[in-house]
């Protein structure tokens, strides 16, 4: 019988297909997503900025980002330098580049973090209740009850400093990269796990699950085969705002002095030590960086904003 | 109902006291105290011996962690090491400032994220919703220390200068009793969190309206004849409520600790200014204090969070 | 020669005197209260005239004159021996004074003291232990109460009880007893000798000792928690502080009985914003009329906003400096024994001096720091105690990659030299540690760049000053000795500090306030220090710290980056006068002003 309700859920899903014809999930989703026509701009964009920071970073080295020559110190963009020099004369453009692979690994590498944790546990304490979730209602309130940017601080000092290099993918990393990743994700998953907690519980209260409880499927199976999935729309929204604000977070740590380590670039620090010139006329060391950054964020999210909508089998159909 | 509450009470002391030990180990290992001494070589080896023995800082951890506890039950926060003043004193003079900063920054950003929200659910698609899609995560994707700043150079500075009435930049000493004046140096700040916050709510209330639209009983409602605009506000905003009323829950905390770098950017007087400098010279007395009034917020507050679920969604159950 | 200096030093105070009894003429006619500031010969004669100007601060009339302040962090107490933050001094000096100060050409200048003792005056005694300070007559706490040589010898006492937590007693721990003949008269014996005796009691940049009011704080205990600490509401300044709102502002108004007569001024105002970049707005829209902590890094800024924004910097005596972990496990001679030993290839005086000359120091300060500072050739600079025969070393890559090849470092195949130190294969390849302050951030890229180009890789690793500095038990990097190489800015005036070269400071788990963090133990130049700590004749004490200067020179212990300079913003309305490297802009805040 659970296998019924299985097929009673796609049944409902494939015959919202237009046409009459049988869609699998994946297809229908993909359907509902192009409807989402700033969702699919935000994919193009979105693609086109990790494309170009994964393809430049094969045309210009990371030396070239870190090259420092003060003759061309805050040079205006030329033919030479199309985003111009920072203080200490060093290529934007490579440092954009550079940049932005550190702030997507980061952001993305954080947000996992966090996803994982937030819906971990909150659906567990949802679906589970009583003492569970007791335990882990108090362990998230108090994390909650402690500012992000104070967390940020106090973590960042307490994992400490000298982490030595990691070397991924081909790629070296500082230390202070793996630093930022955990103190960002360890950092933002409560509000997640409450959401995710707030809609198991009402989730419980429905027939279906009720239905495949009584029917005797494990817990383990309810949870992942009915909560988990059934909560997406939520955890989708959730980790999209997340991933904006884990490349958020990157700045404001970069703000605090936290950051990644210098002479790597990553977009928040080269924001952080733009912030100087904006009343100066160096317009090109705050320009692109925020650019990149506002770009990133408002793609990712209207990716987020157009998968919720093609996800929920319900939302898109009367309006 | 009566033992759920009292249940609550019991857990959310034990919240309270996790909290505490938490918060005190990591502020006491965020920093050094006495750091700001450091470069100064007046400062001989025995004036510093002597200062950590005042400041009780040589005591074992567990030693200093009860003595403190013992005190804060009594509700006396101790002093600062810094400020040489009461905590409770040093926090009752900024709470008034933050409150209302923060109080007229949540109603400002609410009512504009369910109006936002609402037309971009009802709207779902068309021009409107790209529009406001857009304009909210541009609001999103900047860092507060930059979009704050922006706003000050653009409405304080530039206004000035163009000769165009201008608003001030906060930096000034004003008359906090003259509600002209206090409305006048709020209007910076407040815009700043508005134009960041606004965004995650709209985007919470567009996807709870989307789903909530798209149940079965608004069906219902809907075939019984009831027009769009009636089905809107009757059921499925009631129910759209219920992650808004999560969100908004999540974020009390944070109106009391005030939003650290908006407080800093507009020098307010508030909290977050407070816990931003006196964490940064790891003064513990006012930082732990601060966390503490906080912690209780959150811990009282999630309880009544969990009482107006019941009232907006008769289907969770109090057990 | 010490004749000389003391001639020299009298006739100046003399000069100022005068230049004090004219500036205070003037205003009798404006403000009544200067009954009580007469000049000191006047009020000798005239006892009649020996009262005081008012009880209470002079009230702010309508449309006075008003300059307000931006501070980036609120002073934690405005009496000096309770605080060591510059932003509590620069109120300090506003409201509390001291017997002495340096002004604007570095002279040092008798405040509350009718002059400063010489030997000559019969101040100073012929073995250096006594030293007579004669206050000047008729002086008045701004709530009426006569200020008395009692009130000097209550400053001691609060300061040396042990039941008060100073921050510091450093001098004053060497007075064995102080002795108040009549009321204008201090006579102070030394238990041993201390020839830096002008810093006490007295003010400049790096020290605050100001006289404290015996009727208002007699009998307290504890004296750190009591509100006149933080907030003293009874001046001896130009000004008293009348309002102090935490995280908001604090307001000041003219003292009636300020020595030299009423300020000129009506009123400050000192605003707590957060940082400089808020300053910088709110001088332009004239929110606020004077910045006094901008960093060199802010300068090419502040140029681009003249004239809204005025700008000055005055050379300062602080300087940053780069260093070495001189660590020795073993310690020198049964001396210094250190905790962590340093990075091995820091013993060979030619590496020390191969990355000294291997970093372009002088492009650092024309480019980042537009040229506005000096890299000085030694610690105390713009000051009278730099040793002038020494040079600073150009940058020279090709002699530093010679140095490096002579002491046994070839190039790698990454590019990075390796060696043999002590037995060891070792690559050129260490961490240099220092704050997160932007400047510091591109002046160690630029470092980096530099030494990379000899084949060192020196790695920046930036820690928020909180732990950077953090004590030894909290496992701060400096104090524990857990770096490699290491840079920040210290001071040295109004006198030269020679502990921190001491091989008996280090720190360690049995000294962990130590306060040698270079982990440096040179015998020589330890007692060397030692020995200027124990010489009181000026000239002489000035030709060991020359050889001092010298020593650290020839042996690359520290590698001085740039003086550092006070970079001030103001409004055009606000006029103050000259500042000093060891004056500071508030010594003469009496004489500000404003132009509409």
């Amino acid at each position: 019988m659970a296998t019924d309700i299985a097929s009673f859920e796609s049944q409902s899903i494939a015959r919202e297909g237009v046409t009459g014809k049988v869609l699998t999930p994946s297809q229908l989703i993909w359907r509902r997503f192009r409807r989402h026509r700033m969702a699919v701009l935000g994919m193009i964009s979105f693609s086109l900025l990790v494309l170009f920071v994964i393809i430049g970073s094969f045309y210009i080295s990371e030396e070239r980002a870190n090259a420092v020559d003060l003759q061309a110190r805050l040079t205006a963009p030329n033919n030479q330098y199309i985003m111009g020099t920072d203080t200490t004369g060093r290529d934007n453009f490579a440092r954009i580049i550079h940049g932005g692979q550190i702030s997507l690994i980061v952001g993305l590498t954080a947000v996992t973090i966090s996803v994982v944790l937030g819906t971990l546990i909150g659906g567990l304490a949802g679906f589970f209740g009583g003492w569970v979730d007791s335990i882990l209602m108090r362990f998230t309130e108090a994390m909650l009850s402690i500012p992000q940017l104070f967390l940020l601080i106090v973590l960042g000092k307490f994992i400490g400093r000298d982490i030595d290099t990691i070397t991924l993918m081909g790629k070296t990393f500082s230390g202070s990269v793996l630093i930022v990743i955990v103190v960002i994700g360890t950092t933002s998953w409560m509000g997640l796990s409450r959401i995710v907690r707030a809609n198991v519980l009402s989730l419980k209260e429905m027939d279906y699950v009720s239905v495949s409880k009584s029917l005797g499927s494990s817990q383990l199976r309810t949870f992942f085969k009915h909560l988990i999935p059934n909560t997406m729309g939520v955890i989708i929204v959730a980790s999209t705002l997340g991933l904006a604000g884990a490349i958020l977070s990157e700045a404001y740590v970069s703000f605090l002095g936290l950051g990644i380590q210098p002479p790597t670039a990553s977009w928040g620090n080269m924001l952080t030590s733009a912030q100087a010139f904006v009343q100066q006329g160096s317009w090109w060391m705050w320009v692109f960086p925020s650019l990149f950054i506002i770009l990133t964020i408002l793609s990712v999210n209207l990716i987020g904003d157009g998968l919720r909508d093609a996800f929920d089998p319900r939302s898109a159909r009367h309006l | 109902m009566w033992t759920y509450l009292l249940r609550r009470l019991f857990q959310a002391l034990f919240t309270l006291l996790i909290i505490t030990v938490l918060c005190f180990l990591l502020t006491r290992f965020s920093g050094d105290p006495l750091a700001q001494y450091a470069a100064n070589p007046r400062m001989s080896a025995e004036d510093r011996a002597a200062l950590v023995e005042r400041l009780g800082l040589n005591d074992p951890l567990y030693v200093q962690y009860l003595k403190w506890l013992g005190l804060a039950i009594q509700g006396d926060l101790g002093n600062s090491f810094f400020a040489r003043q009461p905590v409770t004193e040093m926090i009752a003079q900024r709470l008034p400032n933050t409150l209302i900063l923060m109080m007229t920054a949540e109603i400002i950003t609410v009512s504009f994220a369910l109006f936002l929200g609402i037309i971009s659910a009802v709207k779902q698609y068309s021009f409107w919703d790209n529009a406001i899609t857009t304009f909210s995560f541009v609001g999103f994707s900047i860092p507060i220390f930059f979009s704050a700043l922006g706003l000050m150079l653009i409405f304080a500075v530039q206004f000035k200068e163009w000769g165009l009435p201008y608003l001030p930049t906060g930096a000034s000493v004003w008359d906090k009793s003259d509600p002209v004046e206090y409305i006048r140096n709020m209007i910076l700040p407040v815009t700043a969190l508005a134009f960041v916050n606004s965004a995650g709510y709209s985007r919470f209330v567009r996807t709870s309206i989307l789903e909530v639209l798209g149940l079965d009983y608004i069906r219902t409602a809907r075939a019984k004849g009831l027009t769009g605009r009636a089905v809107l506000f009757k059921h499925a905003l009631r129910n759209a409520a219920l992650p808004l009323v999560t969100i908004v829950g999540l974020d009390i905390p944070f109106l009391l600790g005030g939003a650290i770098v908006t407080e800093s950017v507009f020098s307010w007087p508030g909290m977050g200014r407070l816990f931003w400098e006196y964490s940064q010279r790891s003064d513990y007395p006012v930082v732990l204090g601060i966390l503490l009034i906080i912690s209780l917020a959150v811990v009282i507050l999630t309880i009544v969070t969990d009482i107006i679920y019941t009232f907006v969604d008769p289907r969770i159950r109090l057990s | 020669m010490k004749r000389n200096l003391f001639a020299l030093l009298s006739l100046l105070v003399l000069a100022s005197m005068v230049l004090a009894a004219c500036g205070g003429a003037p205003e009798a006619t404006e403000a009544p209260a200067t009954e009580a500031a007469p000049a000191t010969e006047a009020a000798a004669t005239e006892a009649a005239a020996c009262e005081p100007g008012g009880t209470e601060p002079i009230a702010f009339p309508d449309g006075g004159k008003s300059v307000t302040a931006a501070f980036d962090q609120e002073p934690d107490a405005i009496v000096p021996y309770f605080t060591q933050m510059s932003f509590a001094v620069w109120v300090t000096q506003l409201t509390l004074v001291g017997l002495g100060e340096w002004d604007d050409k570095g002279t040092f200048v008798p405040e509350l003291a009718a002059e400063v003792p010489t030997a000559d005056n019969g101040g100073v005694s012929a073995d250096g232990l006594t030293i007579t300070w004669k206050l000047k007559d008729c002086l008045f706490w701004s709530d009426g109460e006569p200020i008395t040589s009692e009130d000097v010898k209550f400053t001691w006492e609060l300061v040396v009880d042990p039941a008060n937590a100073v921050t510091t007693r450093t001098g004053y721990d060497k007075i064995e007893s102080i002795e108040t003949p009549d009321d204008t008269t201090v006579v102070i014996k030394f238990a041993e000798l201390y020839p830096p005796w002008p810093t006490l009691f007295t003010q400049g940049p790096n020290n605050a000792g100001s006289i404290l009011p015996k009727h208002i704080l007699e009998g307290i205990t504890a004296a750190e928690t009591d509100p006149f600490i933080r907030m003293p509401t009874v001046a001896s300044g130009p000004f008293v502080i009348t309002e102090w709102i935490p995280g908001d502002y604090m307001t000041l108004l003219p003292n009636p009985n300020f020595y030299k007569g009423r300020a000129n001024l009506d009123r400050v105002q000192i605003r707590f914003v957060a940082d400089s970049e808020a300053a910088k707005a709110a001088l332009q829209t004239g929110d606020v009329d004077w910045y006094p902590n901008f960093s060199e890094g802010d300068i090419e800024a502040l140029e681009a906003l003249a004239p809204a924004v005025v700008l000055t910097v005055v050379p300062g005596v602080d300087f940053e400096h780069y260093f070495f972990n001189m660590g020795r496990v073993d310690g020198v001679d049964g001396r210094g024994a250190a905790e962590n030993e340093g990075f091995c290839p820091f013993k060979d005086v030619r590496v020390r001096k191969a990355i000294t000359l291997g970093i372009n120091r002088q492009a650092i300060v024309d480019s980042l720091l537009f040229g506005k500072t000096t890299v000085p050739v030694s610690q105390w600079p713009n000051s009278a105690w730099t040793n002038t025969d020494l040079e600073v070393d150009a940058y020279d890559p090709d002699a530093a990659a010679a140095l490096l090849e002579e002491a046994g470092y070839t190039l790698g195949a990454d590019g990075i030299r390796v060696g043999d130190c002590n037995g060891t294969q070792t690559k050129l390849s260490f961490n240099f540690e220092t704050t997160t302050a932007p400047i510091r951030i591109a002046i160690a890229t630029v470092a980096q760049a530099d030494l990379a180009k000899i084949g060192v890789e020196f790695t920046p690793i930036h820690t928020p000053a909180g732990t950077f500095f953090g004590q030894y038990v909290d496992g701060g990097p400096l104090t524990t000795g857990n770096y490699d190489m290491g840079g920040y800015t210290t001071g040295f005036y109004p006198d030269p500090y020679t502990d921190n070269y001491s091989c008996e400071n280090i720190p360690t788990a049995a000294n962990p306030t130590g306060t040698n963090w270079y982990h440096l133990c040179d015998p020589a130049l330890s007692d060397l220090m030692d020995t200027a700590l124990d010489t009181v004749d000026p000239a002489a004490r000035k030709a060991i710290l020359d050889e001092a200067q010298a020593y650290i020179a020839e042996n690359y212990y520290v590698l001085m980056m740039y003086a550092r300079g006070n970079v001030y913003g103001s409004t055009p309305r606000f006029q103050f006068g000259p500042a000093g490297p060891e004056s500071d802009l508030n010594w003469n805040a009496e004489d500000w002003d404003v132009t509409e």
